[in-house]
Protein backbone atom coordinates (compact mmCIF):
# COMPACT_ATOMS: atom_id res chain seq x y z
CA UNK A 1 0.00 0.00 0.00
CA UNK A 2 0.78 3.76 -0.62
CA UNK A 3 1.74 5.72 2.30
CA UNK A 4 1.02 9.54 2.03
CA UNK A 5 1.93 11.88 5.19
CA UNK A 6 1.61 14.95 5.67
CA UNK A 7 3.73 16.91 8.38
CA UNK A 8 3.12 20.77 9.72
CA UNK A 9 5.85 22.46 10.45
CA UNK A 10 6.04 22.40 13.71
CA UNK A 11 6.39 18.73 13.48
CA UNK A 12 8.65 18.96 11.26
CA UNK A 13 12.27 17.95 13.30
CA UNK A 14 10.45 15.66 14.93
CA UNK A 15 8.75 13.63 12.28
CA UNK A 16 12.23 13.36 10.70
CA UNK A 17 13.41 11.68 14.31
CA UNK A 18 10.24 9.63 13.62
CA UNK A 19 11.49 8.93 9.84
CA UNK A 20 14.88 7.71 10.83
CA UNK A 21 13.32 5.34 13.37
CA UNK A 22 11.36 3.65 10.60
CA UNK A 23 13.85 4.47 7.81
CA UNK A 24 16.88 3.09 7.05
CA UNK A 25 19.65 5.40 8.02
CA UNK A 26 20.73 8.96 8.72
CA UNK A 27 19.83 10.44 5.31
CA UNK A 28 15.78 9.91 6.35
CA UNK A 29 16.65 12.93 8.85
CA UNK A 30 15.39 14.62 5.52
CA UNK A 31 12.58 12.86 4.58
CA UNK A 32 10.10 16.09 5.84
CA UNK A 33 11.84 19.40 3.70
CA UNK A 34 10.21 22.34 1.60
CA UNK A 35 6.74 23.17 3.19
CA UNK A 36 5.16 23.30 -0.41
CA UNK A 37 1.41 22.31 1.02
CA UNK A 38 -1.28 24.00 2.40
CA UNK A 39 -4.39 23.54 3.89
CA UNK A 40 -7.12 25.76 3.86
CA UNK A 41 -6.39 27.61 6.94
CA UNK A 42 -2.87 28.72 5.15
CA UNK A 43 -0.89 26.32 7.21
CA UNK A 44 2.15 24.58 5.86
CA UNK A 45 3.05 21.26 5.33
CA UNK A 46 5.77 19.21 4.49
CA UNK A 47 4.78 15.67 2.70
CA UNK A 48 6.16 12.43 1.91
CA UNK A 49 4.85 9.44 0.59
CA UNK A 50 6.35 5.99 0.12
CA UNK A 51 5.06 2.19 -0.32
CA UNK A 52 5.28 0.89 3.16
CA UNK A 53 4.34 -2.96 4.24
CA UNK A 54 2.14 -3.74 6.85
CA UNK A 55 5.05 -4.50 9.01
CA UNK A 56 6.00 -0.72 8.52
CA UNK A 57 2.58 0.78 9.82
CA UNK A 58 2.43 -1.81 12.41
CA UNK A 59 6.14 -0.60 13.36
CA UNK A 60 4.97 3.12 13.41
CA UNK A 61 2.36 2.82 15.68
CA UNK A 62 4.49 0.44 18.26
CA UNK A 63 7.32 1.40 20.76
CA UNK A 64 10.10 2.51 19.40
CA UNK A 65 13.19 1.39 19.80
CA UNK A 66 16.65 3.22 18.65
CA UNK A 67 17.71 1.67 15.21
CA UNK A 68 20.14 -0.83 14.84
CA UNK A 69 22.41 1.44 12.58
CA UNK A 70 22.06 4.35 14.82
CA UNK A 71 25.33 3.54 17.63
CA UNK A 72 26.12 7.12 17.45
CA UNK A 73 23.02 8.25 19.12
CA UNK A 74 22.31 10.38 16.27
CA UNK A 75 18.55 10.02 16.78
CA UNK A 76 16.76 11.75 18.98
CA UNK A 77 14.52 9.61 20.23
CA UNK A 78 12.11 11.89 22.44
CA UNK A 79 11.57 13.68 18.95
CA UNK A 80 10.51 10.40 17.41
CA UNK A 81 8.30 9.74 20.62
CA UNK A 82 6.75 12.83 20.47
CA UNK A 83 5.70 12.78 16.23
CA UNK A 84 4.71 9.05 16.89
CA UNK A 85 2.49 10.15 19.68
CA UNK A 86 1.05 12.90 17.16
CA UNK A 87 0.58 10.50 14.53
CA UNK A 88 -2.70 9.96 12.86
CA UNK A 89 -3.24 7.18 10.88
CA UNK A 90 -6.04 6.31 8.68
CA UNK A 91 -6.93 3.94 5.40
CA UNK A 92 -9.00 6.50 4.24
CA UNK A 93 -8.52 10.03 4.08
CA UNK A 94 -8.56 12.76 6.57
CA UNK A 95 -8.41 16.17 6.88
CA UNK A 96 -4.37 17.07 7.88
CA UNK A 97 -4.34 19.07 10.90
CA UNK A 98 -1.45 21.63 11.93
CA UNK A 99 -0.69 19.92 15.44
CA UNK A 100 -0.80 16.41 13.71
CA UNK A 101 1.57 13.99 12.00
CA UNK A 102 -1.21 12.82 9.39
CA UNK A 103 -0.57 9.36 7.75
CA UNK A 104 -3.58 8.14 4.69
CA UNK A 105 -3.19 5.34 2.29
CA UNK A 106 -4.13 5.75 -1.11
CA UNK A 107 -2.86 4.62 -4.14
CA UNK A 108 -2.49 8.35 -5.70
CA UNK A 109 -0.46 10.35 -3.46
CA UNK A 110 -1.41 13.20 -5.40
CA UNK A 111 -5.25 12.56 -4.81
CA UNK A 112 -4.89 11.16 -1.41
CA UNK A 113 -2.96 14.95 -0.25
CA UNK A 114 -6.32 16.22 -2.36
CA UNK A 115 -8.81 14.57 0.13
CA UNK A 116 -6.40 15.70 3.18
CA UNK A 117 -7.35 19.16 2.09
CA UNK A 118 -3.72 20.11 0.88
CA UNK A 119 -3.13 22.18 -2.16
CA UNK A 120 0.29 22.75 -3.72
CA UNK A 121 2.15 26.08 -2.83
CA UNK A 122 3.11 27.39 -6.21
CA UNK A 123 6.38 28.84 -5.66
CA UNK A 124 7.65 29.37 -9.20
CA UNK A 125 6.72 30.29 -12.72
CA UNK B 1 6.87 -8.35 -19.34
CA UNK B 2 10.03 -9.63 -17.20
CA UNK B 3 9.29 -12.41 -15.20
CA UNK B 4 10.77 -10.73 -11.61
CA UNK B 5 13.39 -14.21 -11.55
CA UNK B 6 17.48 -13.87 -11.86
CA UNK B 7 18.98 -10.59 -12.65
CA UNK B 8 20.93 -10.95 -15.98
CA UNK B 9 24.75 -9.54 -15.44
CA UNK B 10 25.30 -6.65 -16.75
CA UNK B 11 29.31 -5.39 -16.53
CA UNK B 12 27.53 -1.97 -14.77
CA UNK B 13 27.10 -3.66 -11.39
CA UNK B 14 31.13 -4.13 -11.75
CA UNK B 15 31.01 -0.23 -11.02
CA UNK B 16 28.54 -0.25 -8.13
CA UNK B 17 30.19 1.39 -5.31
CA UNK B 18 32.20 3.76 -7.97
CA UNK B 19 34.53 1.56 -8.78
CA UNK B 20 36.87 3.11 -11.69
CA UNK B 21 37.00 1.31 -15.06
CA UNK B 22 36.21 1.07 -18.59
CA UNK B 23 32.91 -0.87 -20.03
CA UNK B 24 32.86 -1.22 -23.73
CA UNK B 25 29.71 -2.60 -25.25
CA UNK B 26 29.93 -4.03 -28.86
CA UNK B 27 27.13 -3.23 -30.64
CA UNK B 28 25.84 -5.02 -33.74
CA UNK B 29 26.23 -2.68 -36.80
CA UNK B 30 23.18 -0.39 -37.41
CA UNK B 31 22.02 -0.67 -34.26
CA UNK B 32 22.34 2.64 -32.37
CA UNK B 33 23.44 2.76 -28.63
CA UNK B 34 23.49 6.19 -26.57
CA UNK B 35 26.88 4.80 -25.41
CA UNK B 36 28.26 6.23 -28.82
CA UNK B 37 27.85 9.60 -28.40
CA UNK B 38 30.26 9.50 -25.32
CA UNK B 39 33.31 8.13 -27.38
CA UNK B 40 36.12 9.43 -26.98
CA UNK B 41 35.78 10.89 -23.06
CA UNK B 42 32.33 13.00 -23.97
CA UNK B 43 31.17 13.84 -20.20
CA UNK B 44 27.26 13.29 -19.52
CA UNK B 45 25.08 10.63 -18.69
CA UNK B 46 22.62 7.92 -19.78
CA UNK B 47 20.37 6.01 -17.76
CA UNK B 48 17.92 3.42 -19.02
CA UNK B 49 15.52 2.23 -16.34
CA UNK B 50 14.67 -1.23 -18.83
CA UNK B 51 18.07 -2.10 -17.51
CA UNK B 52 17.37 -3.72 -14.60
CA UNK B 53 21.38 -4.54 -13.90
CA UNK B 54 22.07 -0.76 -13.66
CA UNK B 55 19.11 -0.83 -10.74
CA UNK B 56 19.75 -0.68 -7.28
CA UNK B 57 17.16 -0.31 -3.80
CA UNK B 58 19.73 1.31 -1.80
CA UNK B 59 21.57 4.55 -2.48
CA UNK B 60 25.15 2.38 -1.76
CA UNK B 61 23.95 0.09 -4.47
CA UNK B 62 23.84 -3.11 -2.99
CA UNK B 63 20.82 -3.98 -3.06
CA UNK B 64 19.44 -4.93 -6.42
CA UNK B 65 16.21 -4.52 -7.99
CA UNK B 66 14.70 -7.50 -8.81
CA UNK B 67 11.07 -7.17 -9.70
CA UNK B 68 8.59 -4.49 -10.71
CA UNK B 69 7.26 -2.69 -7.64
CA UNK B 70 10.54 -2.14 -5.84
CA UNK B 71 11.92 1.64 -4.97
CA UNK B 72 15.07 2.71 -6.75
CA UNK B 73 18.04 4.51 -4.93
CA UNK B 74 20.60 4.17 -7.38
CA UNK B 75 20.41 4.33 -11.05
CA UNK B 76 23.77 3.33 -12.79
CA UNK B 77 25.17 5.80 -15.58
CA UNK B 78 25.53 3.30 -18.74
CA UNK B 79 27.62 5.96 -20.16
CA UNK B 80 30.91 5.29 -18.69
CA UNK B 81 31.32 8.52 -16.88
CA UNK B 82 30.04 7.02 -13.46
CA UNK B 83 27.34 10.27 -13.12
CA UNK B 84 25.18 7.91 -11.80
CA UNK B 85 21.66 9.25 -9.91
CA UNK B 86 20.95 8.20 -6.41
CA UNK B 87 18.13 9.14 -3.73
CA UNK B 88 19.34 8.44 -0.23
CA UNK B 89 16.27 9.50 1.35
CA UNK B 90 14.02 5.77 1.27
CA UNK B 91 10.41 7.77 1.29
CA UNK B 92 12.04 9.74 -2.04
CA UNK B 93 13.16 6.88 -4.01
CA UNK B 94 11.04 6.45 -7.24
CA UNK B 95 9.20 2.91 -8.07
CA UNK B 96 10.72 0.73 -10.49
CA UNK B 97 7.70 -0.10 -12.65
CA UNK B 98 7.19 -2.67 -15.50
CA UNK B 99 3.88 -2.75 -17.86
CA UNK B 100 3.20 -3.51 -21.61
CA UNK B 101 6.81 -4.69 -22.51
CA UNK B 102 8.11 -1.20 -20.82
CA UNK B 103 10.04 -0.49 -18.09
CA UNK B 104 10.03 2.61 -16.12
CA UNK B 105 10.82 4.72 -12.80
CA UNK B 106 7.32 5.68 -11.49
CA UNK B 107 7.64 9.40 -9.78
CA UNK B 108 4.65 10.39 -6.67
CA UNK B 109 4.39 13.48 -7.48
CA UNK B 110 5.01 14.55 -4.05
CA UNK B 111 8.76 14.17 -2.98
CA UNK B 112 10.26 11.16 -5.43
CA UNK B 113 13.52 12.14 -6.94
CA UNK B 114 16.90 11.20 -7.90
CA UNK B 115 20.32 13.50 -7.53
CA UNK B 116 22.69 13.53 -10.84
CA UNK B 117 26.05 14.15 -10.36
CA UNK B 118 26.88 17.71 -11.49
CA UNK B 119 29.58 16.11 -13.26
CA UNK B 120 27.37 15.12 -16.02
CA UNK B 121 26.18 19.05 -17.21
CA UNK B 122 28.22 21.00 -18.76
CA UNK B 123 28.25 24.25 -17.19
CA UNK B 124 30.21 26.26 -19.44
CA UNK B 125 29.88 24.17 -22.63
CA UNK B 126 27.37 23.15 -24.91
CA UNK B 127 24.56 20.47 -23.71
CA UNK B 128 22.09 18.42 -24.85
CA UNK B 129 19.50 16.91 -22.75
CA UNK B 130 16.69 14.32 -23.69
CA UNK B 131 14.47 12.57 -21.35
CA UNK B 132 11.34 9.81 -22.25
CA UNK B 133 8.42 10.60 -19.50
CA UNK B 134 4.92 10.13 -19.19
CA UNK B 135 3.00 12.94 -17.62
CA UNK B 136 0.13 11.44 -15.33
CA UNK B 137 -2.86 13.94 -13.91
CA UNK B 138 -1.08 15.84 -11.34
CA UNK B 139 -1.60 18.53 -8.87
CA UNK B 140 -1.67 21.08 -11.41
CA UNK B 141 1.15 23.26 -9.94
CA UNK B 142 4.51 23.31 -11.39
CA UNK B 143 6.05 19.86 -12.23
CA UNK B 144 10.00 19.43 -12.79
CA UNK B 145 10.93 16.85 -14.60
CA UNK B 146 14.87 17.59 -14.52
CA UNK B 147 15.83 20.34 -12.47
CA UNK B 148 18.49 22.19 -10.41
CA UNK B 149 18.82 24.05 -7.48
CA UNK B 150 17.03 27.10 -6.76
CA UNK B 151 15.36 28.68 -10.26
CA UNK B 152 18.41 27.24 -11.89
CA UNK B 153 16.13 24.43 -13.87
CA UNK B 154 17.35 22.57 -16.29
CA UNK B 155 14.66 21.29 -17.77
CA UNK B 156 11.07 21.84 -16.56
CA UNK B 157 7.47 21.52 -17.39
CA UNK B 158 4.32 22.90 -16.18
CA UNK B 159 1.57 21.26 -16.51
CA UNK B 160 -0.81 24.18 -15.11
CA UNK B 161 0.43 25.61 -17.96
CA UNK B 162 1.24 23.45 -20.30
CA UNK B 163 4.28 24.81 -21.07
CA UNK B 164 7.63 23.33 -21.74
CA UNK B 165 10.74 24.74 -21.00
CA UNK B 166 14.43 24.56 -20.90
CA UNK B 167 16.23 26.82 -18.33
CA UNK B 168 19.99 26.18 -18.69
CA UNK B 169 21.17 28.24 -15.42
CA UNK B 170 19.90 30.72 -12.90
CA UNK B 171 17.65 33.31 -13.95
CA UNK B 172 17.65 32.30 -17.37
CA UNK B 173 15.12 33.51 -20.00
CA UNK B 174 13.21 30.31 -20.84
CA UNK B 175 12.51 28.75 -24.17
CA UNK B 176 8.61 28.23 -23.95
CA UNK B 177 6.64 26.52 -25.97
CA UNK B 178 2.19 25.67 -25.20
CA UNK B 179 0.37 22.74 -24.94
CA UNK B 180 3.43 20.21 -25.15
CA UNK B 181 2.16 18.45 -22.31
CA UNK B 182 -0.27 15.61 -22.11
CA UNK B 183 -0.75 11.89 -20.86
CA UNK B 184 0.65 10.33 -23.14
CA UNK B 185 4.83 8.94 -23.05
CA UNK B 186 6.76 11.99 -24.55
CA UNK B 187 10.28 12.46 -25.53
CA UNK B 188 11.40 15.90 -24.50
CA UNK B 189 15.18 17.31 -25.67
CA UNK B 190 16.85 20.59 -25.72
CA UNK B 191 19.99 21.86 -26.28
CA UNK B 192 22.20 25.01 -25.67
CA UNK B 193 24.65 25.98 -28.07
CA UNK B 194 27.14 28.18 -26.21
CA UNK B 195 29.05 29.38 -29.04
CA UNK B 196 25.32 31.04 -31.29
CA UNK B 197 23.69 31.40 -28.01
CA UNK B 198 20.37 29.54 -29.30
CA UNK B 199 18.41 27.05 -27.00
CA UNK B 200 16.22 24.48 -28.72
CA UNK B 201 13.57 22.14 -27.51
CA UNK B 202 12.39 19.18 -29.00
CA UNK B 203 9.79 17.54 -28.40
CA UNK B 204 9.01 13.66 -29.96
CA UNK B 205 11.58 14.25 -32.91
CA UNK B 206 10.48 17.74 -33.38
CA UNK B 207 11.74 21.11 -32.53
CA UNK B 208 9.46 23.14 -31.09
CA UNK B 209 11.23 26.64 -30.66
CA UNK B 210 14.48 28.27 -30.10
CA UNK B 211 15.55 31.38 -28.55
CA UNK B 212 19.30 33.09 -27.95
CA UNK B 213 21.14 33.01 -24.67
CA UNK B 214 20.09 34.31 -21.83
CA UNK B 215 22.10 37.20 -20.23
CA UNK B 216 22.50 35.39 -17.19
CA UNK B 217 25.26 31.73 -16.46
CA UNK B 218 24.93 31.02 -13.34
CA UNK B 219 24.83 26.99 -12.95
CA UNK B 220 22.55 25.41 -10.74
CA UNK B 221 23.89 23.87 -7.76
CA UNK B 222 22.17 19.84 -7.65
CA UNK B 223 20.54 18.52 -10.25
CA UNK B 224 17.69 16.07 -10.10
CA UNK B 225 15.75 13.71 -12.27
CA UNK B 226 12.20 13.55 -11.40
CA UNK B 227 12.51 17.04 -9.41
CA UNK B 228 13.06 20.10 -9.10
CA UNK B 229 14.31 22.47 -6.04
CA UNK B 230 15.80 20.09 -3.21
CA UNK B 231 12.83 19.45 -0.95
CA UNK B 232 10.18 20.66 -4.27
CA UNK B 233 7.40 18.79 -5.63
CA UNK B 234 8.12 15.89 -8.01
CA UNK B 235 7.50 14.84 -11.53
CA UNK B 236 4.08 12.92 -10.95
CA UNK B 237 4.28 10.40 -13.62
CA UNK B 238 6.94 7.61 -15.66
CA UNK B 239 10.59 8.33 -16.50
CA UNK B 240 11.61 5.97 -19.08
CA UNK B 241 15.26 7.14 -20.07
CA UNK B 242 17.26 9.82 -19.95
CA UNK B 243 20.58 10.98 -21.89
CA UNK B 244 22.50 14.25 -21.49
CA UNK B 245 25.70 14.99 -23.28
CA UNK B 246 28.37 17.65 -23.03
CA UNK B 247 28.48 19.20 -26.56
CA UNK B 248 25.89 19.51 -29.25
CA UNK B 249 25.11 16.32 -31.41
CA UNK B 250 25.00 15.85 -34.82
CA UNK B 251 21.08 15.85 -36.76
CA UNK B 252 21.60 12.31 -37.32
CA UNK B 253 23.01 11.54 -33.62
CA UNK B 254 19.68 13.68 -32.28
CA UNK B 255 17.46 11.64 -34.52
CA UNK B 256 19.05 8.43 -33.47
CA UNK B 257 18.77 8.97 -29.67
CA UNK B 258 15.23 10.41 -29.98
CA UNK B 259 14.13 6.75 -31.54
CA UNK B 260 16.21 5.28 -29.18
CA UNK B 261 14.23 6.75 -26.74
CA UNK B 262 10.78 6.80 -28.19
CA UNK B 263 11.46 2.73 -27.97
CA UNK B 264 11.89 3.21 -24.68
CA UNK B 265 8.58 5.31 -24.12
CA UNK B 266 6.46 3.19 -26.64
CA UNK B 267 6.12 6.48 -28.31
CA UNK B 268 5.68 6.72 -32.48
CA UNK B 269 8.20 9.40 -33.86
Amino acid sequence: MRLTIACPDALRDDANQLAMVLGYGPADAETYGGLNWQDAGGNLYACASLPVSDTFTTAAQSGLQRPAWDTDNHVNMAGANRAQAALVFSLTPVTAMPDKLTACTGDDALATLAAMGLTQVEVYE
Amino acid sequence: MRSGGAVPFSPASLFAGGQQGLWLEVVQSGEFSPASLFAGGTDGAWFDPSDLSTLFQDSAGTTPVTASGQPVGKMLDKSGNGNHATQAISAKRPIYTEGSGLSWLAFDGVDDAMEIQNAAFSFTGDQSVWVAAKHDTGNGAYIYLMGGNDKGYLFVTSKRTGRMRFIPVTNATSVVSTSVIDTSPIVFGGAWDRSSGDISLRKNGVEYTASKTPADVTVPVVTLLGGGNPGGTSWDGNIYGAVIVNNLTTASETGEVEAYLAGKAGVTL
